[in-house]
């Protein structure tokens, strides 16, 4: 009995690691449900900001855009998103990050942006929301009604449940009236402070875009919905100096002002 | 004695899994196994897919297990999620869904014809139609950047 106990130990041992290794050589797998939920949530939010102030549909502009946001994206956790990065119509000077990766900024912040490194830091603090789960972790429960007749649909349409409007209005209202946790915001300033470092920009110009913001009279959602601005600098310079980034880094102006032309 | 024995053996059938409940996945090419929670201290080069234990965790940074080696690893490198395929936007469906609805979508397109429902690319949503514009995000999901526009972004 201990002899046959001993043994099955063991093979059952060595069938668990093999498994394991089977499954580094197999293509990667279908994500887990919650990574689907999140995407729906996300473009119901993200379909909801496009009817709320309009979408710029200047091809040459989003391409760039998505170019540059493309360099941040390649470097976050959240591979099996495609990210897509969009410009709103409207002065106010903002960006919004949505679940599942639709990353919005507004002409007003491009206006207010004078070189790439400067938009470099707002993707990356936009990306870095969804790449550290700031909206939320999405638990996978079915929603089989939702599933069945939304695959019904021919490619182009869309379903809204219940669920996703009342999650996509909470979200709107964090990121519109309240503002998400102090701590995500800290958190999406450090995380890009890397990324910007990581890519080879100027971490600095990121900074001077802040106080930019801060001086906009088209400020106003911006302002009720994150951390002071001096704060938020002091925060970032600490995390710069404690983590010995390199300040110096390229802009890149020209080339941000070719695709990006003066309003 | 007999019973317990039972007990092990059958739990050993499980998957190792169990063991690795706070398992982190490497997911971002540029990652590293920190000797401190400092990107400036030595570290060495973590593989996209490498299965990490979580064990700790300090501000931006989590403190790993990597096989026989301990360290951290910044936070914004690693996810709970394991490396899988990437998710189109627009046929994101469920695909064990679009199988059972197809065996019903006959009923249920009589039944949305019946109740005067238009054709497929019609928003559907619980009385709100009016708040979202898919239309336009469908313009921002068909945007690629191809290798021709790559070519046209030179580096200053």
């Amino acid at each position: 009995m201990n002899k046959v106990f001993t043994f099955t130990l063991i093979v059952s041992f060595f069938l668990n690691l093999s498994c394991k290794s089977n499954q580094k050589t197999e293509e990667k797998p279908e994500p887990p449900k919650q990574v689907y939920k999140e995407i729906k949530i996300g473009r119901a939010l993200a379909a909801k900001f496009i009817k709320k102030y309009g979408l710029v549909q200047d091809a040459g502009q989003t391409k760039y855009l998505n170019f540059v946001g493309g360099k941040i994206s390649e470097l976050s956790p959240r591979q099996e998103l495609n990210f897509k990065f969009g410009i709103l119509n409207t002065q106010e000077v903002n960006a919004f990050a949505c679940p599942g990766g639709y990353i919005f900024i507004t002409k007003g912040a491009l206006s207010l942006i004078e070189n790439e490194a400067e938009l470099v830091g707002v993707l990356a603090h936009e990306v870095s929301h969804v790449s550290l789960f700031h909206s939320g972790k999405y638990e996978a429960k079915e929603e089989i009604w939702i599933d069945l007749v939304a695959s019904m649909l021919s490619p182009g349409g869309d379903m809204v449940s219940t669920m996703m409007e009342a999650a996509s209005k909470e979200l709107e209202e964090s990121m519109l009236e309240n503002g998400r946790q102090k701590e995500f915001e800290t958190q999406a300033d450090s995380s890009a402070t890397i990324l910007i470092s990581q890519l080879g920009y100027d971490i600095g110009a990121y900074i001077d875009y802040l106080k930019k913001m801060k001086s906009s009279q088209d400020n106003q959602v911006f302002v009720k919905t994150h951390p002071p601005v001096d704060d938020r600098i002091n925060s970032m310079q600490k995390f710069i100096s404690d983590q010995k980034l390199p300040k110096a880094g390229k802009t890149n102006a020209k080339r941000y002002r070719q695709n990006i032309p003066k309003a | 004695m007999k019973t317990l024995k039972l007990v092990v053996l059958l739990s050993s059938f499980l998957s190792f899994d169990l063991l690795f409940a706070d398992s982190v996945y490497v997911q971002s090419p540029i990652a590293k196994l920190l000797a401190e929670p400092n990107v400036a201290s030595a570290g060495k080069p973590l593989k996209a897919g490498d299965a990490l234990v979580q064990i700790g965790e300090q501000d931006m940074f989590l403190k790993v297990k990597s096989g026989s080696d301990t360290g951290w690893v910044m936070k914004l490198y690693v996810s709970k999620i394991p490396p899988s395929a990437k998710v189109s936007n627009t046929g994101n469906q469920d695909k064990s869904g679009a199988i059972q609805s197809r065996a019903r979508a006959s009923t249920f397109t009589e039944t949305a014809s019946a109740r005067g429902l238009s054709e497929s690319k019609k928003l559907r949503t619980r009385g709100n139609a009016d708040e979202y514009d898919f239309e336009s995000l469908d313009w921002l999901d068909k945007i690629k950047v191809k290798q021709e526009d790559i070519d046209k972004y030179k580096e200053e």
